[in-house]
C-alpha cells in the first residue's frame, strides 16, 4: 500500500449535553443533573493514499458524518488527531487547512439563496487569495464548466436550479478551492435515480482529471462499490471493516458487513434477493457492551459479550473487528457480490 | 383470472396553479386483483404519489379530479361526498405514508390512537379495542406489543413508528392498501425486516397493495406487477420479473441502465440525459421525446398504451422482445 495522504489517528468524538450555570451548581452539590453523553465515534483510525477514494458505509447513527466532519475540520475530535501530509486539520478548535473540502447532502440547504451561483464558487477563493478579482469571472465561468453547467449561469440563483444541478453547483464550489481532499458526504443520496447516475460520472471524471482523493460517506452499498476503491463499514461508531471495494463486497469479515449486504433487494433476485438483520439499531447513547453488534449477530458467542473485539488485519490489506471473522462466509445470495470477481 | 378489486381508468388529478394547470396525473389506468402487489416506479414529479393520494381522495386543493373513475370492490369513488368516503376510506382502502408521523397523532397514546381508529368504523369497548390493537401490532413485529401500546410515538424508533402506522392501516382488513414510500426514510437493516413482513401480511391476508417507490430494487423484492411512471401517466405495465428483464419504454431501460449494481465498478453509468421536464409547460407529444434515444417525428404525437393483456407499453417505437421471450 502507498503511503498514507490523510491519517486518522485515533479519532473520538463525544456530545456532551451543554450543562446550564444551574445544571452546574446542581451537579457541583450533588444533584441529580442529565449528562448523558452520545459517543459518536469511537477510536477510530484509518488512512487514505494520495489519489485514493475511501467509501465510508453505515446505517444511521453510526457515526459516519461525524467523523467525516472531523476529518473535514469541521468539527474538533474530543480525542486523536487527522494529519494531511503530516500537518494537523485542525488546533485549538480552528480548522486550519483549506485543503480539504466538503460536498453536503442537500443541495437545497447548503447554497446561500441569496448569492449568485458565481458569487458562491468565488466566495472562498476570493477570501483566502486563492484568485485576484480581475479574473474572478473567468475562473467561476471555467468551474462551471467543469462541472458541467453553462457558464452562462453565473449569474443565476440556486432557485432556479434543479436538485441535481445544485450539487454541481457545491462541487464547483468545492473545487473551486483546489483541495487535495474532497469529503463527500451523501452528495447523491436526495437525487433522484437517472439524476444520480449523472452526478457519479461526474464524480468519476473529477477524480480522473484532477487526480483528486476522496472520502465518500454513504449509505448506498452499490454506490460505493461503483465509486470507492476501498471501504470502510461502521457500525455505532467504530469501524467494524475495512479493505479494498472488490474484496469486502465478495467475501466481507464482520458479520455486519455481511448481513448489510444481504439486507439490500437486488434487481435481479426477486423476492427471495433479500433478508433481513433481526433487531433495532441500539441507541448510540446507551451501546451494548462489548462488541455493539452481539445482540443482533447470528455468530455471538459468550466472548462477544465480554471481550471487544479489535479491528485486527485479517489479510494483508483488510481489517475487520470480530473473534469470529475468519468464520463469517460469503454472502448468501445476491448479484451485488456474485458479479464480481473474487480476488 | 378473478375480478378485479380496484379498477381504475382514465385517472386524471390538476393542480390549478397561479403559474398555470400541472397536470400531475393524466390519464392513468391499471387493476389489481386480490392479494396482489403492484409497484408504482417512478422519479419525482412524476405523478406516483398524487396517484396514491386520488385514489383515496385525499388531494386537497388547487389540486382536483378532473376525469377517471376509480372503482374499489364496485364501488364508485370519485365523485362519491366526502362522508360516504369516509366511511370507506380506513376501512376498505387505507393509506400508510412516507413520514409515520402523519399518521401519527404526537400527543396521544398508541392506545388511544388505535381504538379511535377502530372506533371510526364500528362501535368498539375499551377493552375489545385494546385486545384487538394489541393483535394487529403483534402481526407487524411490534416486541412486547401489550406494553407498548400505552407509550408514546416519540418513545419509538422510525422503524417501529412505521410498523405502528402499518398495523393501523391493517386494523379493518381493508381490502387494498397504497403504500407511498414507506421504507425510503428507513434504514437498510429496518426496511428489508418491514419488506419481509409485508410481503408475508399481504399474502396471509389478501389484501392487494399499491407500493409506490422510486427504488427498482425494492419493488422488485416485493411486487407482482410493476407499473413505471412519467410526466403524470404509467409509460410501462407488466410482470415485475419480465419488465426488468426486458424492459420495451426507453425510460425504462435507461432507469435500469444507469443504476451502479448493473455497471462494472469505476465505469461511467450510462445516464438519461437532461432532466424531467416541467409539468406546467410539458413538451409536446410524448414527455420522454426530448430524453429519448429513440425519438422520432411520430413522437411529436402521444403515443397511446400497446401491448397485450399482460405487458403494455406507451410508445412509438418500443424496444425490441428479448429474443427468449419472442421464441
Amino acid at each position: 500500500m502507498s503511503e498514507a495522504f490523510l491519517t486518522v489517528d485515533r479519532v473520538s468524538k463525544r456530545f456532551a449535553p451543554h450543562l446550564t450555570l444551574g445544571d452546574r451548581i446542581a451537579a457541583r452539590l450533588g444533584g441529580a443533573v442529565e449528562r448523558r453523553a452520545v459517543q459518536a465515534v469511537s477510536e477510530v483510525s484509518l488512512t487514505i493514499a494520495r489519489g485514493e477514494t475511501l467509501g465510508l458505509v453505515g446505517e444511521s447513527g453510526c457515526g459516519k458524518s461525524t467523523l467525516g466532519r472531523v476529518i473535514a475540520g469541521i468539527l474538533m475530535p474530543s480525542q486523536g488527531r487527522v494529519l494531511l501530509d503530516g500537518a494537523p486539520v485542525a488546533a485549538r478548535g480552528r480548522k486550519l487547512t483549506t485543503r480539504i473540502q466538503t460536498v453536503f447532502q442537500d443541495p437545497f440547504a447548503s447554497l446561500d439563496p441569496r448569492m449568485r451561483i458565481g458569487e458562491t464558487v468565488l466566495e472562498g477563493p476570493l477570501a483566502h487569495g486563492l484568485v485576484k478579482r480581475q479574473e474572478a469571472g473567468r475562473v467561476a465561468r471555467a468551474w462551471l464548466e467543469t462541472v458541467g453547467l453553462d457558464p452562462d449561469y453565473v449569474g443565476r440563483y440556486p432557485h432556479q436550479f434543479s436538485g441535481g444541478q445544485r450539487q454541481r453547483v457545491a462541487i464547483a464550489r468545492a473545487l473551486a478551492m483546489k483541495p487535495d481532499l474532497l469529503v463527500c458526504d451523501e452528495p447523491v443520496a436526495s437525487l433522484d435515480v437517472s439524476i444520480q447516475a449523472q452526478i457519479i460520472n461526474l464524480f468519476l471524471r473529477l477524480r480522473r482529471e484532477l487526480d483528486l482523493t476522496m472520502l465518500f460517506i454513504s449509505h448506498d452499498l452499490g454506490i460505493v462499490r461503483h465509486l470507492c476503491d476501498r471501504v470502510a463499514v461502521m457500525y455505532l461508531g467504530r469501524i467494524v471493516e475495512s479493505g479494498p471495494t472488490a474484496a469486502v463486497y465478495a467475501a466481507p469479515r464482520h458479520p455486519y458487513t455481511k448481513a448489510l449486504m444481504e439486507a439490500v433487494p437486488k434487481l435481479e433476485g426477486g423476492a427471495a434477493a433479500f433478508r433481513p438483520i433481526a433487531g433495532e439499531i441500539p441507541s448510540p447513547t446507551d451501546p451494548p457492551k462489548a462488541c455493539a453488534f452481539h445482540p443482533r449477530c447470528p455468530l455471538a458467542i459468550e466472548r462477544c459479550r465480554i471481550e471487544p473485539p479489535e479491528l485486527r488485519v485479517i489479510v494483508p490489506g483488510r481489517r475487520a473487528a470480530c473473534h469470529r471473522a475468519e468464520e463469517v462466509g460469503p454472502p448468501f445470495v445476491g448479484t451485488l457480490a456474485a458479479d464480481l470477481p473474487l480476488s | 383470472m378473478t375480478a378485479p378489486v380496484l379498477e381504475v381508468s382514465n385517472l386524471a388529478t390538476h393542480f390549478f396553479t397561479k403559474a398555470g394547470v400541472v397536470k400531475a396525473v393524466d390519464g392513468v389506468s391499471f387493476w389489481l386483483a386480490p392479494g396482489e402487489v403492484l409497484g408504482l416506479v417512478g422519479e419525482s414529479g412524476s405523478g406516483k404519489s398524487v396517484t396514491g393520494f386520488s385514489l383515496i381522495g385525499l388531494v386537497d386543493p388547487p389540486g382536483r379530479i378532473v376525469s377517471g373513475s376509480v372503482r374499489l370492490e364496485d364501488r364508485e369513488l370519485v365523485g362519491l361526498p366526502n362522508d360516504a368516503l369516509r366511511r370507506v376510506r380506513g376501512r376498505r382502502i387505507a393509506m400508510v405514508f412516507q413520514d409515520p408521523m402523519m399518521t401519527l397523532n404526537p400527543v396521544l397514546t398508541i392506545a388511544d390512537q388505535m381504538r379511535l381508529a377502530i372506533a371510526a368504523h364500528e362501535p368498539v369497548s375499551r377493552s375489545a379495542a385494546r385486545a384487538r390493537s394489541i393483535a394487529a401490532l403483534a402481526t407487524v413485529g411490534l416486541p412486547d406489543p401489550a406494553r407498548r401500546l400505552d407509550a408514546y410515538p416519540h418513545q419509538f424508533s422510525g422503524g417501529m413508528r412505521q410498523r405502528v402506522a402499518i398495523a393501523i392501516a391493517l386494523l379493518h382488513r381493508p381490502a387494498v392498501i397504497i403504500a407511498d414510500e414507506p421504507t425510503t426514510a428507513l434504514d437498510v437493516s429496518i426496511q428489508a425486516q418491514i419488506l419481509a413482513e409485508m410481503r408475508h401480511l399481504v399474502s396471509e391476508l389478501g389484501t392487494a397493495l399499491i407500493w409506490i417507490s422510486h427504488d427498482l430494487a425494492v419493488v422488485s423484492a416485493l411486487s407482482h406487477r410493476i407499473a413505471v411512471m412519467y410526466a403524470g401517466r404509467i409509460v410501462e405495465e407488466g410482470p415485475t420479473a419480465l419488465v426488468l428483464a426486458a424492459p420495451r419504454h426507453p425510460y425504462t431501460r435507461g432507469l435500469l441502465d444507469s443504476l451502479p449494481s448493473r455497471a462494472e465498478p469505476g465505469r461511467d453509468l450510462r445516464q438519461i440525459p437532461g432532466q424531467t421536464p416541467s409539468l406546467l409547460s410539458p413538451p409536446e407529444g410524448c414527455p420522454f421525446r426530448p430524453r429519448c434515444p429513440r425519438a422520432s417525428t411520430a413522437c411529436l404525437v402521444m403515443p397511446e398504451p400497446t401491448g397485450d393483456m399482460v405487458r403494455q407499453a406507451r410508445c412509438h417505437h418500443p424496444l425490441v422482445l428479448n429474443p427468449a421471450e419472442a421464441a
